[in-house]
């Protein structure tokens, strides 16, 4: 590890609008928002911290949490924590579940929504639960706010799409009902990313016993998430529960073919637990109401 | 860099190295030794304090992030109503935590009880697994915050 030797800059702005400002003329600098995967695993006395910080902890505009009958909205600051407090009259139990599974609950006081899906180099745990909720984000900078949905916040080559003056300022979650809904963390994370990290999330709706939409997004902490949505509608309008239908397996074997061709999985065994849960999922969603 | 933060209810200014962490901004400059310090990487969570009443690791936390923060240890907790519930509570159920995470065992129960009087035992246990000490009884120490929060019900109602 190369450690900085000169004294980092650090910028803390009261307001939105100062951020802003502070961001378009040191575009370069690094946003802190809890900081828990910038100093995640840095032993010794001294932090490593990069050379220019813009921290945004005292920007109140960036700390509200609010719902409507349809929508979450959630500041980029408000901790992960703050989100779950809100309790189960607010938070879907997918949204719950998905947003525990983020860090652990000593991390969860500091971690935010934003800082998660901001993350350069990788998709965070947050990443496939957004992707497949279709939630979308505010992105500020001085020159104006744009609004673009998660799945677009990456490329298809797996870069982060925002400006070097841009901000995350907020993220909206659609509210709706689900009939079934899993979220699955494979592998290990007791001590942060392993290789064979993975995070599976499905969502459905029914309709007198027919599937009538189907999401489910994989994530393995890489710079892309796993989600055909061609394939996603190939089980609409079968009647459900699926059980062991050709339907399914003909399925299956078209997700499997799919995750060999894009090579997302490391480890046979990950591939062999995804199509089991899909499996199970299908055979009998009910199991899995919301 | 110059900071200003209310350290345990006492307003103080001072210069630091934007690099320090916050455990050794307490326990070093301030002298506050009741903070812990652990595997400074955020797994065990010894170094659990109060920042703007929400529980953060100090290992992981910059002292430039508490700027015009409220940041309570156990030294400034000692002596407040609150902390002897927690301790008359603890004593009652004879749940006696050790000494490396017993400052984050108070102060996160009292953070537990500030969100509400009534926790639930799943809530507990799932807050408590912040901390990786196997120093206790995990059943006791669900008893010990119940009792402690029955403590603080019946203070807050005879007040």
């Amino acid at each position: 590890m190369q450690y900085n030797l000169t004294e980092p800059s650090i910028y803390m702005p009261t307001s939105l609008a100062e951020a802003l400002v502070l961001k378009e003329r040191h575009p370069t600098a690094t946003v802190y928002a809890g900081g828990t995967y910038l100093l995640w695993n840095q032993a010794g006395r001294l932090l490593n911290l990069p050379g220019s910080i813009l921290s945004l902890q005292n920007i109140k505009e960036l700390n509200r949490l609010g719902r409507t009958e349809t929508r979450l909205d959630v500041g980029a600051m408000v901790s992960i924590q703050r989100i779950l407090r809100a309790g189960p009259k607010v938070l879907s139990p997918l949204l719950a579940t998905a947003l525990e599974g983020i860090c652990p609950p000593s991390v969860a006081t500091m971690a935010t929504l934003g800082g998660n899906l901001s993350v350069p180099d990788r998709c965070m745990a947050s990443f496939p639960v957004m992707h497949v909720l279709d939630a979308r984000c505010e992105i500020r900078s001085s020159k104006g706010t744009r609004w673009v949905p998660v799945t677009g916040l990456r490329s298809p080559t797996g870069e982060l799409q925002l400006e070097p003056i841009e901000l995350i300022t907020r993220i909206q979650i659609p509210m709706e009902e689900w009939n079934f809904h899993i979220h699955r963390r494979i592998g290990s994370f007791s001590y942060g990313i392993t290789a064979d990290s993975l995070i599976l999330v499905i969502v459905g709706k029914t309709y007198r016993g027919m599937l009538t939409e189907f999401r489910f997004a994989l994530g393995n902490f890489s710079s892309h998430i796993y989600r055909n949505r061609d394939l996603e509608t190939l089980l609409i309008g079968a009647r459900l529960p699926l059980g062991k239908s050709k339907d399914l397996k003909a399925f299956l074997y078209a997700i499997q073919e799919d995750l060999k061709n894009q090579k997302f999985l490391s480890y046979h065994v990950q591939m062999e637990r995804v199509l089991y849960i899909l499996q199970s999922t299908l055979s009998n969603p009910f199991q899995y109401s919301a | 860099m110059v900071i200003t933060l209310d350290l345990n209810g006492k307003e103080e200014t001072l210069d630091i190295d934007p690099s320090l962490r916050l455990i050794h901004l307490l326990r070093y400059t301030f002298g506050l030794l009741g903070t812990k310090e652990g595997c400074l990487h955020g797994h065990c969570g010894y170094c659990q304090v109060l920042l703007n009443d929400q529980m953060v690791l100090s290992c992981l936390t910059p002292a430039f992030y508490t700027h015009k923060g409220k940041v309570l240890t156990i030294e400034g907790f000692r002596g407040t109503p609150e902390y002897y519930d927690i301790e008359k509570g603890f004593l009652e159920v004879q749940y006696t935590p050790c000494g490396s995470c017993a400052s984050a065992r108070v102060l996160l129960t009292h953070a537990i009880l500030q969100e509400t009087l009534h926790p639930t035992e799943q809530a507990i246990r799932k807050r408590f697994t912040a901390i990786l000490c196997r120093c206790t009884d995990p059943s006791r120490l669900v008893e010990a915050v119940q009792r402690t929060a029955a403590i603080r019900r019946h203070r807050q109602h005879a007040v």
